[in-house]
């Protein structure tokens, strides 16, 4: 007679939780984890600074000499003005690249200084304001009352309307790397959860173990523990990218605010319980750590998968396959917070994806229970997965 | 203390049957010895006993009752494999275990320290499991087994790789156990060990019990007993022309002799001093060793036996073979 069905499922929360607690012990007290949490932590700030700096690189400054600063009108965007004393100087400037551009007023006359090397932008920006000074001095001369003139020009001017709903490749770039980071968490934490699965295999304390737990008590407590520890390593390296934010000038508008970042972690425990759910039961194929790499192929692959697709996804995130895709896991679980994080998703959307996700990542931890039930006293060559499954 | 057993206990991996209808019960208080080649089946039974594999068929028992996990939470196990997790120390490990069989973590310390004590572990409590000796990691493996005081007790080869201190310390820990009412049941290849420790053995060939009861009812009959007889100088093929001999063959320094139905060892004595000086004249008691080897190693008649205690008797004849 077989043991009942019921008492093979029913899961004793004391005896997970046991499991669990050792699993933070072993993980998270350790040394090498707390210096891979710090090391995490200072190459995420790093990053979100650099990212910054490239940002940055984008702006112009431009030496302005021989007429107020107002003749100049208003600086056009990412341009900053730098006063100077006379040609000479702003020649010096410009050479030096100490400023990328400038324009020097002689007189009646405008001269616009640049290098071979001045980009676009600070050449369009230089242009402007050349032609700026040129329309101030002109009405000058026509005798125009200038402030009445802006006055005018201010209660006219246009209001700007954003239409359609492309997202600016900034916020989008911030949102990919964000998810980049989260899925090498799953992969990297899915590893452990192999690797944790395979030691106590290989070194047959499971044995020991299954005497009073139920493999899926194991499955569970362990997953759990580890999917703890890879939390608190995101929630780290979220947290570097706030303070870095936090540090920020103009570009931190382009990272996802707080309620995306929120958003982004709930997607990645989904994912990543689905994910731990089959790289456990990829451990539990196999009796010696050194034939975990073969075995854990296939589920490599299907994390991999979900990248490509959220990376070409990047570039339209509005496209009918996109909107299709969003719901589908395991794909859903990067291209929906990639998609929440822009601001291109409504919550009833992404309740309907999570809903799917669940019941499919359920689906998987049974799975992986049953693999894990057939496969774990199975020492000696890997078992297959086809066998794990049938047995 | 109840009894512990098996009833007709089936389990067969994909084509391969590795447990046939295997039955047998250990008394409360009794210490029973499994014995069997490599592949026998030894350990899947003791797996299926301490419920860690489920049988295809048939039950394991405890008391009158089928066994279930709260009641598996009571039986102590000590594996084949050992396992203990290496990089954990060895007071945790214990209070660990301790705790997953049920204990309150102030529980589980105590008989952590009960039996660190009692194994002569206490210096190591605060170090690695792989940083032990083999032999102290087999004392923790032992103390992970006990340290929720367990009601049935189950050890797959419990005295392998045991130094003869540790042997000792073990015997003394499973006596105990069985004196408080614990039915005990292990698995050996030291037979000696088990001849001295089990209150009866089961033999396991091929995943069936083909011999299962006390040593001496195991052993040959009285109708079928031999003589073993050691005469210095004498020929190999004395017996050959003793009247009182049915047969013999040759064992050890001497011979093994049946004798005829109706003659005594004195007529084989009277004939054996004409050969030459008699040193050893016994009757024979086939160690444990012998029968296990008889038992064991698979015989060209058999194909398919029933897994029956009827097996003993057949295996005594074949020892009364005369060459």
């Amino acid at each position: 007679m077989n043991r009942p069905a019921a008492e093979q499922r029913s899961l004793r929360p004391a005896r997970v939780r046991l499991v669990f607690r050792r699993e933070l012990d072993a993980r998270m007290f350790t040394k090498g984890y707390l210096i891979s949490l710090l090391a995490l932590s200072l190459i995420t700030f790093g990053l979100v600074m650099g990212f910054d700096l490239v940002g940055r690189a984008t702006s112009s400054t431009v030496a302005v000499c021989g007429a107020p600063a107002a003749s100049f009108g208003a600086a056009p965007d990412k341009v900053r003005l730098q006063p100077c004393a006379d040609q000479t100087e702003a020649r010096a400037l410009v050479q030096d690249k100490d400023v990328d551009a400038a324009v020097v007023v002689d007189g009646s006359h405008a001269t616009v200084l640049v290098r071979a090397d001045t980009g676009d932008h600070a050449r369009a920006g230089v242009s402007a304001l050349g032609e700026n000074w040129v329309t101030f001095h002109a009405l000058s001369l026509q005798k125009v009352d200038l402030d009445q003139l802006a006055r005018d020009a201010a209660a006219a001017a246009p209001t700007t309307v954003t239409v359609g709903d492309a997202v600016s490749t900034l916020q989008l770039g911030a949102a990919v790397s964000l998810i980049v980071i989260l899925f090498m968490q799953i992969i990297g934490q899915g590893a452990v959860v192999a690797q944790g699965v395979v030691e106590e295999k290989s070194t047959r304390v499971v044995e020991v173990l299954l005497a009073t737990l139920t493999p899926l008590e194991l499955l569970i407590g362990k997953v759990s523990g580890i999917a703890t520890a890879a939390v608190v390593q995101v929630a780290s390296m979220l947290g570097a990218v706030i303070a870095a934010r936090s540090l920020m000038s103009e570009q931190a508008e382009a990272l996802p605010g707080p309620q995306a970042l929120a958003t982004t972690v709930l997607w990645f425990l989904l994912t990543f319980a689905m994910f731990a759910s089959l790289f456990a039961a990829a451990g539990s194929l196999v009796s010696r750590p050194e034939d975990l790499q073969g075995v854990m192929m296939p589920v490599m692959l299907l994390a991999l998968a979900p990248v490509g697709v959220a990376a070409a996804a990047a570039a339209q995130l509005s496209a009918p396959w996109v909107t299709a895709v969003q719901y589908i896991p395991p794909f859903s679980g990067l291209v929906m917070p990639l998609k929440a994080a822009v601001g291109a998703v409504s919550p009833a959307e992404q309740v309907v994806a999570a809903g799917i996700l669940l019941l499919v990542t359920a689906g998987c931890m049974a799975l992986a229970a049953r693999i894990y039930r057939n496969s774990i006293l199975r020492i000696g060559a890997p078992v297959r997965w086809r066998q794990a499954l049938v047995s | 203390m109840k009894p512990f057993g098996f009833e007709r206990v089936s389990k067969s991996y994909g084509s391969h049957r590795a447990l046939e209808s295997m039955t047998f019960a250990v008394e409360a208080g009794e210490i029973f010895g499994f014995l069997g080649g490599n592949g026998a089946g030894k350990t899947t039974a003791l797996r299926i006993g301490i419920g860690v594999l489920a049988p295809d068929d048939g039950q394991v028992r405890w008391g009158n009752q089928p066994v279930g996990r709260q009641e598996w939470a009571r039986f102590g196990y000590m594996p084949e494999e050992r396992g203990l997790y290496p990089k954990m120390t060895v007071s945790r490990q214990l209070v660990y275990l301790g705790e997953l069989h049920g204990l309150s973590r102030a529980d589980a310390r105590d008989a952590m320290l009960r039996w660190t004590s009692r194994l002569r572990i206490e210096d190591h409590r605060d170090k690695p499991v792989d940083t032990l000796s083999l032999g102290n990691q087999q004392r923790v493996q032992l103390a992970a087994a006990l340290v929720h005081d367990p009601e049935v007790l189950i050890l797959d080869e419990p005295f392998s790789g045991l130094d003869p201190l540790a042997v000792d310390d073990m015997s003394v820990v499973l006596r105990n156990k069985a004196e408080q009412g614990v039915p005990v049941l292990f698995s050996s290849h030291q037979l000696e060990l088990v001849e001295q420790l089990c209150d009866r053995v089961g033999i396991v060939r091929a995943g069936h019990l083909v011999a299962c009861g006390t040593l001496d009812a195991l052993r040959p009959t009285e109708h079928t007993r031999q003589i073993y007889v050691e005469v210095g100088g004498a020929p190999d093929s004395w017996p050959a022309d003793c009247p009182a001999v049915a047969g013999f063959r040759r064992h050890d320094q001497g011979v093994l002799v049946d004798l005829m139905p109706g003659r005594t060892e004195n007529d084989l004595l009277t004939e054996a001093v004409r050969h030459g000086i008699v040193h050893r004249l016994q009757p024979f008691r086939p160690s444990l060793a012998g029968l296990f080897r008889d038992l064991v190693e698979p015989a060209d008649t058999e194909t398919n036996e029933a897994g029956l205690r009827t097996h003993a008797p057949r295996t005594t004849e074949k020892d009364g073979v005369s060459v």
